[in-house]
């Protein structure tokens, strides 16, 4: 009988070709992607690991003002003011950065964790060359603020080249004096509402994108090709206005003198008196969100639609299922890949929404990426933009892998 | 065995009620057309009789699928009745109808087992839990799959997943139960073994079933009648056999098995059904006519090729006999195909039993073909190919 193995010789050889075929294989593919491989890393994965890193590592303080963060490291009595050494160091280190031009950037890093400081340091950074020791002395003289152990207590804290602080704040929460953390008071709270009301705000949008696109997917789907196409273009047609341009027309139809009020009053649902408040607020928000978001629910639904063959619904029909049941039964359990996919897009596009809360939001319709633009771009502290980022990075991944996990058992996974 | 070529014809009947008779499902003038321009089932007359095996037999496109999905309720004539146990059923909706269905592609739900699968009609009908198990587990054992009842439809091979169709479409036990091609998509062996099973099931159960398929060979091995659909009509309506050896018209002659058509024109009707057909080349033949032809009609004669005598007795005066040329040889194992020239004739096919009597013939030589007037039928020209009105 014939023997269908091969020699050892021959196998071996045979590996080697092979490894040889495959590697002529990588090589092109990685010559493939390498473009935007490299297009990612430079303008993706680079910029926001460097925002990330931000979130947690602060080394400014401590690189400008070397003695004074060494001297700090020293001083473990946060009720009492430092030793002499401290005073010493602080004032040398401040002379420096005055004659560096960098004292600015210190005065508005101590100013955003005790406010009011910023002045304190810029007067005294410009006396510096003139103080003579001791240095307390000249300093308190100078200006009777660092008479307050908060203060150095701060600048302890900015010391610290890694630090959780931003992260606390962006929970609401605050290290005080003492190293201790502590929730903010109700009144001072900001952050957590705002994620709450995102995520809010994300599940109305997601659920009405649902309800007003899973018809028209299911229409799509079972209409004749080229009505379809057409009308699919429709669907698509918002991608292709402009964001601002979408937005900007909620406005002239929800504002108060807008078509939709003006339609109302004259309709004599609503008196003039009384014209609802449709925009600038949460209302607006979700309003414009789902409009501009819907595409994203009637793709993936529609495409998971049109693979639903029409003989299911007709096989429950024939087996004695009226249409509601065959639709619940049947026709709903066979889009539910679609149903999570385009739900999950939207909720997780919804969280990060930026243009349409800031223009239509008003005070109750920002949402939270709009205090992380405010932070970059206004307020200037990169770092807890950075840690809220990471918040919202985080819930959104955490969300993904929940949803991975669901649709394991019933084999709908993204990825 | 009865000729049932009266129940074809396409005549306006006055009533569907007096055809009810021993029919469960009446077609009473039934026509449907999809675009308003063309009739794709058009003046249907049939009646299926309780219990019997009925199958539409037709090309693409002839109308045959469409006739049942009116039958099931999903699509609406545009004309005529559809009567039900003599009830009109145009009105009623698929669910109503207790008409069982067994889909091209079987569709079985995907996301339910095949118990769920089986016990789905009968959750609807609200049948008590207990019942539903036994009755589930019978059907599973009924089609042979029992222990398979939790597993999903595409963990089963393709007979399987057939066998659990069949299983759903019978499981409420519907009068009626309509199968669309349900064999199209398996390999030739295991067909055949459906085939087997399908009908098996039938004659048990006692079930009326109409099968749809293009597919000749699959219609004569199951069928207790066959209806023959072209162009949205049904040619012929009859038992295999009937339909095999006394065909009525060329389209049914060319589509079920195989056969030879000459042309010619009638020359002289003799009283006995038999009538002279001059061929187109010249030759002089008889036939037996079918239906109402007279001198001077061109007709089609249509002959099978396993009843063509090669090579015949010239003396035989009971044959017709013509001159032809081999054209090609095919040989295939237990017989022959021999494919022959006729002067102004469509080539002109024989088979030949591998009696080794075939091995001086070679392309180009010259023989003669013979047959008996009664197995060659003249049929009318205007019927023959495709209809169009």
């Amino acid at each position: 009988m014939h023997d269908a193995s091969i020699e050892q010789s021959d196998r071996v050889l045979l590996k080697r070709q092979m490894a040889a075929a495959l590697r002529r294989q990588k090589v092109r593919a990685v010559m493939l992607v390498a473009p935007l491989l490299f297009f990612i890393l430079a303008t993706f994965v680079y910029p926001i690991t460097g925002m990330l890193v931000q979130s947690a590592y602060t080394p400014e303080f401590a690189a400008e003002m070397p003695r004074t963060a060494r001297a700090l490291a020293g001083w473990n009595e946060p009720e009492h003011l430092p030793p002499e050494a401290v005073w010493e160091a602080l004032v040398l280190d401040l002379q420096e950065s005055q004659q560096r031009g960098a004292a600015g950037k210190i005065a508005a890093a101590m100013n955003i964790e005790l406010p009011g400081t910023r002045s304190l340091v810029m007067k005294t950074a410009r006396k510096a060359g003139r103080l003579a020791p001791p240095y307390r002395q000249a300093l308190v003289s100078t200006d009777d603020g660092w008479e307050n152990a908060e203060v150095w207590s701060t600048m302890k804290r900015l010391s610290d080249t890694v630090t959780a602080r931003f992260y606390l704040a962006a929970l609401d929460h605050r290290i005080d004096a003492q190293g201790r953390i502590s929730a903010q008071p109700e009144s001072r709270q900001i952050y957590i509402p705002l994620f709450l009301r995102t995520f809010l705000i994300g599940a109305v949008v997601t659920l009405c994108c649902l309800l007003l696109g899973f018809p028209v997917a299911y229409w799509l789907s079972i209409l004749p090709m080229r009505y379809a196409n057409l009308l699919m273009i429709l669907v698509l047609l918002p991608f292709w206005t402009s964001l601002l341009v979408r937005t900007t027309a909620w406005i002239v139809l929800l504002q108060n003198q807008g078509v939709i009020n003006s339609l109302l009053v004259w309709s004599g649902v609503i008196s003039d008196g009384n014209r609802v408040q449709l925009i600038f607020n949460s209302t607006g928000t979700v309003i414009a969100m789902t409009h501009i978001l819907l595409p994203f629910m009637i793709l993936p639904l529609y495409s998971v639609m049109k693979t639903v063959p029409p003989s299911y619904m007709r096989a429950a029909r024939s087996l004695g299922a009226n249409q509601f049941t065959a639709f619940i039964r049947i026709y709903l359990p066979q889009t539910q890949a679609g149903v999570a996919a385009g739900c999950l897009l939207v909720f997780i596009l919804s969280l990060g929404y930026y243009i349409t809360p800031a223009l239509v939001g008003g005070e109750s319709g920002t949402l939270i990426s709009n205090m992380i633009a405010y932070h970059v771009q206004k307020s200037l502290n990169w770092s807890l933009a950075a840690a809220l980022s990471t918040l919202l990075l985080a819930s959104v991944l955490l969300l993904y892998w929940a949803y991975n996990r669901l649709a394991r058992a019933d084999g709908l996974r993204l990825g | 065995m009865t000729v049932q070529i009266q129940a074809a014809r396409q005549g306006e009947r006055p009533s569907g009620a007096e055809a009810a008779g021993d029919a469960v499902v009446s077609f009473v003038n039934v026509q449907k057309t999809y675009d308003a321009e063309r009739l794709v089932v058009r003046n249907l007359n049939l009646d299926i009789r309780r219990g019997e095996f009925l199958t539409m037999l037709g090309p693409s496109g002839s109308g045959k699928t469409t006739t049942l999905m009116m039958l099931a309720g999903f699509e609406p004539a545009t004309h005529g009745e559809i009567l039900l146990n003599g009830r009109p059923i145009n009105r009623v909706p698929p669910d109503r109808r207790g008409i069982g269905m067994v889909f091209q592609n079987y569709a079985l739900f995907p996301h339910m087992t095949v118990a769920e699968n089986l016990a789905f009609p009968l959750q609807v009908r609200s049948v008590p839990k207990a019942d539903i198990e036994r009755r589930v587990r019978d059907a599973l054992a009924m089609v042979e799959l029992g222990g398979f009842g939790t597993r999903l439809p595409a963990q089963l091979s393709g007979g399987q997943q057939q066998r659990v169709a069949v299983a759903r479409a019978l499981i409420f036990e519907p009068e009626v139960v309509l199968m669309d091609e349900p064999l199209g998509a398996l390999d030739k062996q295991l067909r055949e073994q459906m085939q087997y099973e399908i009908k098996r099931l039938h004659e048990r159960l006692g079930v009326t079933i109409v099968y749809v398929t293009h597919d000749q060979s699959e219609a004569l091995t199951m069928s207790d009648r066959i209806a023959v659909f072209n162009s949205g009509e049904i040619q012929q309506l009859s038992t295999p056999s009937v339909l095999y050896e006394q065909p009525t018209s060329s389209f049914v002659a060319q589509f079920i098995g195989e056969n030879n058509r000459l042309s010619g024109t009638v020359e002289q009707c003799e009283g006995s059904g038999q009538c002279v057909v001059r061929l187109d080349g010249g030759q002089p033949v008889r036939a037996s006519a079918v239906g109402t032809l007279s001198a001077g009609q061109s007709t089609l004669l249509s002959i099978r090729p396993e009843r063509v005598q090669f090579n015949p007795d010239p003396a035989d005066s009971a044959l017709s006999i013509l001159e032809a040329e081999i054209d090609d040889l095919v040989y295939l194992g237990d017989h022959i195909r021999i494919r022959l020239l006729i002067p102004s004739q469509e080539p002109f096919v024989v088979k030949l039993p591998n009696n080794g009597s075939w091995e001086p013939l070679h392309k180009g030589s010259r023989t003669s073909v013979g047959w008996m007037a009664k197995d060659c039928r003249a049929l009318d020209h205007a019927r023959s190919g495709p209809a169009h009105a």
